[in-house]
C-alpha cells in the first residue's frame, strides 16, 4: 500500500473510529492495545495513534468508564468499557452509520448508471 | 500503519527505553498544551506511558505507531480550541537569544582580530546596525565593550521576545477570547 492510500484509509478509518470502538466495547471490555488488535484482526489498520487519543476523547466525554485492573502479564492495565451515555451514542452513531451508507451506496449506483 | 507483529515478549523496558519514552512523552507534552488544560494533559501522559510501559512490542515500534508527538497531541486535543504552547515559546526564547548572543560574540571576537591584525587601537561598529559595539587592543589590555545606552538590552529582549510569541503561537490567545466573546 502506498503512503497516499494509507493517509486515505487512515482518513476514512477516523470518520467511523468512535462507532467502531463503541461496538467492540460493547462486545467486553478491553485495554487500549487489545482493542488495536481486535480491530486489526477485523482487517482495520488502526493503530495506537488514533485508537488511545479516541479512547481518551470519549473517556473525558463520558462515554466510556476506565478502571484499573492486574494483569497476568505483567503490570496492569486500563481497561475501557461503556457506560450509558456511550450504549446511547453507540445506538444513535449506528443509526446515523446505516443512513450515510445508504445514501453513498445510493449515489454511487445512480452514478453508475448514468455512465 | 502498526506493526503488531514486532513484539518484545518480556514487555519489559530498559533504562534506554524508559529514557526514549520519556523523551517522546515529553516533546507530546509540549504540543498538548495546544490542546488541553493541564489536569488533562497529565491525565493523558500518565495513561500513555502506563500504556507504553506494558505494550508487547518493541519501543521503537510503539513509538513509530504513536507517530510524531505533535500529531498525535493534535488528535488528543480539544478540535477547534487551540491554546498558546508555553513550552515551546520558552524554549523557542531560549534557543533565539543563544544565536543571538553566538551571533554577536563571533562578531565581536571577529572585530578584535581584525583590530589585533591592523595593528590598530580600537576600532567602532554596530552589531545589527544597532548594538554600538568597540573592540580596543591597547597596551593597558585587550577587550570588547559596548556603549551605555540600552540598545545592547533592547536588541535581544525584543528578539527573545518575538521568538517567545510565535513559539508560543501568542496569536491563539485572542482567537479563543473572540470564541468566547
Amino acid at each position: 500500500m502506498s503512503r497516499t492510500d494509507a493517509q486515505r484509509d487512515g482518513q476514512l478509518l477516523r470518520g467511523a473510529l468512535p462507532l467502531l470502538i463503541l461496538t467492540l466495547l460493547s462486545e467486553r471490555e478491553s485495554y487500549g492495545y487489545e482493542l488495536v488488535e481486535r480491530l486489526s484482526a477485523l482487517g482495520l489498520q488502526a493503530g495506537t495513534g488514533l485508537v488511545y487519543p479516541a479512547l481518551s476523547r470519549m473517556e473525558r466525554d463520558g462515554l466510556l468508564a476506565a478502571y484499573t485492573a492486574a494483569s497476568s502479564q505483567g503490570p496492569p492495565r486500563k481497561y475501557f468499557g461503556l457506560t450509558a451515555a456511550g450504549e446511547h451514542q453507540r445506538n444513535d452513531s449506528h443509526q446515523q452509520w446505516k443512513h450515510l451508507q445508504r445514501a453513498v451506496q445510493d449515489a454511487l449506483t445512480s452514478t453508475g448508471e448514468l455512465r | 500503519m502498526n506493526d503488531l507483529h514486532d513484539t518484545d515478549t518480556t514487555a519489559r523496558r530498559s533504562m534506554m527505553d524508559r529514557l526514549r519514552i520519556d523523551l517522546y512523552l515529553m516533546r507530546l507534552d509540549w504540543h498538548l498544551e495546544g490542546g488541553l488544560p493541564g489536569a488533562g494533559r497529565k491525565n493523558v501522559i500518565r495513561s500513555l506511558r502506563d500504556d507504553l510501559l506494558v505494550e508487547p512490542r518493541s519501543t521503537g515500534a510503539a513509538l513509530r505507531d504513536l507517530g510524531p508527538a505533535s500529531g498525535l497531541a493534535a488528535r488528543y486535543g480539544d478540535e477547534g480550541m487551540k491554546r498558546p504552547l508555553w513550552s515551546i515559546g520558552i524554549i523557542t526564547a531560549g534557543a533565539a537569544l543563544l544565536v543571538y548572543w553566538a551571533l554577536f560574540l563571533s562578531y565581536v571576537w571577529g572585530m578584535l582580530a581584525a583590530v589585533d591584525d591592523a595593528g590598530a587601537q580600537q576600532a567602532h561598529s554596530a552589531f545589527l546596525f544597532l548594538v554600538p559595539v568597540t573592540a580596543f587592543d591597547t597596551e593597558a589590555g585587550v577587550g570588547i565593550g559596548w556603549s551605555s545606552g540600552l540598545a545592547w538590552l533592547v536588541v535581544p529582549l525584543v528578539i527573545t521576545l518575538l521568538a517567545f510569541a510565535l513559539g508560543a503561537r501568542l496569536w491563539r490567545l485572542t482567537r479563543r477570547r473572540n470564541r468566547r466573546g
